[in-house]
């Protein structure tokens, strides 16, 4: 038998992702930044799903295999969200030849 | 996983995203915002470990563990997503074509501008910039 990783430890790291992003959403100016950091908290959520998961294995396959179906719910979101933002923070970066969130505070054309 | 795949190249795209990025200016507009933002994240992050410090999340026992993940585990997944949660594993389906669609048509919209800029440009003389203007800022026809 193997001795498993206490979830904790990987609660504890998505602690730490998580306030990353949330300090990064909060501080960072170009929307790049605040992208990732976004990216970065929502992994985060993943590792804390995936963790719970694992953690749950004694209450059977079902209970354990959600968790990490949420994830794949999650990631699809990440994805969908990222393409969108990425498509308009573009279009926006030809517009205005800058990415800092001051400046796009007003969005006019 | 193509939504992976996704993942993958987004990861891709910001870091050539971040190679053009220059240095951020320094003084930002909403100066207590950079301390406050530092002393919630820590905040949170302590509360956190804390929590962990004094209840700590022991592991499941190795025997369920190796009972539930044995294997590579895409078939539970897959029971799950064809299963109870196949509702959800459609509306992703529909929120993914959505994103798709509006991905394709800010860049449509885009490169159709920047045509008609250009073929308004070559009406206007010989010597016309090559580079698309900026939308927004042409000057207004009358």
């Amino acid at each position: 038998m193997f001795e498993p990783v206490p979830p904790s430890y990987w609660v504890a790291l998505s602690a730490a992702l998580f306030a990353a992003g949330a300090v990064g959403v909060l501080t960072r100016r170009s929307a790049i930044l605040v992208f990732l950091s976004v990216e970065l908290m929502l992994n985060a959520a993943n590792l804390s799903l995936v963790a719970f998961a694992n953690r749950w294995a004694d209450a059977g396959a079902a209970v354990a295999m959600s968790g990490q179906t949420v994830v794949f719910v999650v990631l699809a979101i990440a994805a969908a969200e990222v393409a969108v933002g990425l498509g308009i923070l573009v279009a926006i970066f030809r517009d205005r030849a800058s990415t800092d969130v001051d400046v796009l505070s007003e969005v006019r054309s | 996983m193509i939504v992976y795949a996704g993942a993958i190249m987004v990861l891709f795209l910001f870091v050539i995203m971040l190679l053009a990025l220059d240095g951020e200016a320094p003084a930002p507009s909403l100066t207590w915002l950079r301390p406050a933002a530092w002393g919630a994240g820590a905040l949170a992050l302590v509360a956190v470990l804390a929590v962990l410090a004094r209840d700590p999340i022991g592991p499941a026992s190795p025997a369920a563990l190796l009972e539930v993940f044995a294997g590579s585990g895409a078939e539970g997944v897959a029971d799950q997503l064809f299963g109870p949660m196949v509702l959800s594993f459609h509306l992703v389906g529909v929120l993914l074509l959505t994103g798709i669609v509006a991905a394709v048509g800010l860049v449509q919209r885009r490169a159709g501008q920047a045509a008609e800029a250009r073929a308004r440009a070559g009406r206007a003389g010989a010597d016309a910039p090559d580079a698309p203007p900026l939308p927004g800022r042409e000057p207004v026809e009358v």
